[in-house]
């Protein structure tokens, strides 16, 4: 069953979706040709140069625009299907809570990971083709560098940051179907409104405390991890990284408890 | 048609932002025949080794000159002319066919005059710039830092970060020549002079320190303003003291990765043993496995952090 949801939840996205990507993709091909010619020397005619700045600013608007817009329809998505009138015809599917919710949360993460693995191209092929050999001889000499001080670390590094990465798509996709949730529980009206508001609230307690780990940070709070032999150094970060994994898979198992609860206890759709 | 109107001003705007550099007047810079200086308009500039000059090249468009040389070099491939923040200063990068470059720095001939006699003099009035807060300079003279005989420096200092910089200034043509550091010890403050030493660079690294030779700085006056200047700086370091700082990371850390992951252990527990829901026995288990690994993980980093 959860084969069909996600095949009713992904194809309403991905309709406009790939439009997005493939246009933000050519543009950014484009994009490539404007560092070209920002880059020229002799520098090319004046016109043509502000052509090419201007043309560069609208490109990152652009993919700008891309992420914003596979956010937005992710999450209209789930409001939809589960807070508003599409709500009673999903809570009557023949199908555990669990199992919607998990659709819904697969439909977001493939959503992000697609997202930003077509930004990532985007970046990848302007900012290839804009510098060209200068751009391929700076990642040989970083990948080289990199293989030289950390070994097998370095694709071992490269797994856990991936790992954390996804994990974090999905905590972050859970925090913001529990503010979703919370604003529809607690408002009557401008349920939207009220999630925005919510999710603001949270980004900005997980900044703060972010913030405050680099302002300790910046005073030496942590200057005791300096005192560690050089040959732990290695294997303490790679242990930290799978700590910090599986501390945020934790948060995530409870922002997916809560929201379960939620749904089955505190939602009146009526 | 107000809509269309607006938008057309608007590109309009953007092109003119991103055009304006571009139809900036071309500045030229005439080069003599041998290099040793060029001119621009009717000011000369001399070239001149600037190591210990604190010169600031932003890079940025305005600053930029064109070359032109009194002869015609087929070996040359590129000149880039580029004048520094306080306006003396030039940075002259020669790009050689052959892919090698050459840099020299050209300065404006009585402002070099000036840097030269700075660099020799050990009268000059000096500033002691304490690079943090931005604003923590105090002003001293040479002589004065310079009043007891130099020894060698046996004592560590005390932190990476304790030395500051001392600059002899002149205000006149915004020079500002590095003259020397300052150390903090246990002992108290030192002030290393760099001609003294035989460093030829402003930069020197904490491996140098114990060998280097130093003055011992006994004037209670300047004392007192350098302790006031390092309150300054040590404040922003830690504004409750080192100990107290770092007990406070250390209760984060406890608190983010140890009590929440240790709460967290709890429920699940309990969620797999008092509910009555399969799906919350469910929850509960993963929870559990989950929070356990954290802990465990973090109680192992901590042993290695202690062992």
């Amino acid at each position: 069953m959860l084969k069909k949801l996600l095949r009713y939840d992904l194809a309403p996205i991905f309709k406009y979706w790939w439009i997005a990507a493939l246009t933000s993709f050519v543009v950014s091909l484009l994009g490539g040709g404007c560092i070209t010619i920002l880059r020229a020397d002799p520098k090319p005619p004046v016109i043509l140069t502000a052509i090419a700045g201007a043309g560069l600013v609208l490109i990152v608007f652009c993919n700008i625009a891309f992420v914003i817009l596979a956010e937005i329809l992710s999450y209209l998505r789930y409001y939809r299907n589960f807070y508003t009138d599409e709500g009673y015809l999903t809570f009557t599917l023949p199908v555990k809570t669990t199992t919607l919710i998990a659709s819904k949360l697969i439909t977001v993460s493939i959503t992000m990971v697609a997202t930003g693995l077509i930004l990532m191209l985007n970046i990848f092929s302007m900012v290839a083709l804009g510098f060209g050999g200068d751009f391929w001889n700076e990642i040989t000499t970083i990948l080289s560098e990199l293989w030289a001080q950390l070994g097998l670390y370095l694709p071992l590094y490269a797994f856990l940051a991936i790992l954390l990465i996804l994990v974090l798509c999905v905590f972050s996709s859970l925090l913001v179907f529990c503010c979703i949730t919370i604003a529809a529980i607690l408002a009557k009206k401008a349920k939207v409104f009220c999630a925005i508001a919510l999710m603001y609230a949270v980004s900005g307690v997980t900044s703060a405390i972010f913030q405050l780990f680099s302002y300790l940070s910046m005073f030496g709070a942590f200057d005791w991890l300096e005192r560690l032999p050089e040959s732990s150094v290695k294997p303490f970060i790679a242990l930290f990284l799978v700590g910090l994994i599986a501390f945020i898979a934790t948060l995530s198992a409870a922002a997916y408890l809560a929201q379960y609860r939620m749904i089955d206890r505190k939602l009146n759709l009526a | 048609m107000k809509k269309t109107l607006s938008f057309i001003l608007c590109i309009l705007m953007l092109f003119g932002l991103i055009a304006t550099p571009a139809f900036a007047d071309g500045k030229i810079a005439n080069f003599s025949e041998d290099f040793s200086f060029f001119t621009i308009g009717s000011q000369k500039y001399v070239r001149c080794d600037l190591t210990m000059l604190n010169a600031e090249f932003y890079g940025e468009e305005d600053a930029f000159y064109e070359a032109k040389l009194a002869k015609e070099d087929p070996r040359i491939k590129k000149i880039t002319v580029e004048q520094s923040m306080s306006k003396n200063e030039f940075w002259v990068e020669t790009v050689y066919h052959d892919g090698s470059t050459l840099s020299s720095y050209y300065m404006e001939e009585r402002a070099a005059a000036v840097y030269n006699q700075l660099i020799s003099s050990d009268q000059a009035d000096c500033e002691i710039d304490f690079a943090w807060p931005a604003d923590n300079q105090i002003s001293a003279k040479l002589n004065g830092l310079m009043s007891e005989p130099a020894t060698a420096l046996k004592q560590d200092i005390l932190e990476w970060c304790d030395y500051f910089e001392v600059f002899a200034i002149n205000e006149k043509y915004g020079l500002k020549v590095s003259k020397g550091q300052l150390f903090s010890t246990e002992d108290g403050f030192y002030y290393m002079d760099y001609s003294e030493n035989g460093i030829t660079s402003p930069y020197i690294y904490p491996a140098d320190y114990k060998s280097l030779k130093a003055h011992p700085i006994t004037d209670g006056e300047l004392l007192l303003l350098l302790e006031e200047a390092e309150k300054r700086y040590s404040g922003f370091n830690s504004p409750f003291g080192e100990a107290i700082t770092e007990a406070i990371g250390i209760i984060l850390l406890v608190l983010f990765f140890g009590l929440i992951p240790a709460g967290f252990l709890v429920l699940g527990l309990i969620l797999c043993i008092r509910s009555k829901k399969h799906a919350y026995k469910k929850f509960g288990a993963w929870i559990l496995i989950l929070a356990g690994a954290t802990l465990l993980i973090f109680i192992g980093l901590t042993f290695m952090i202690l062992l």
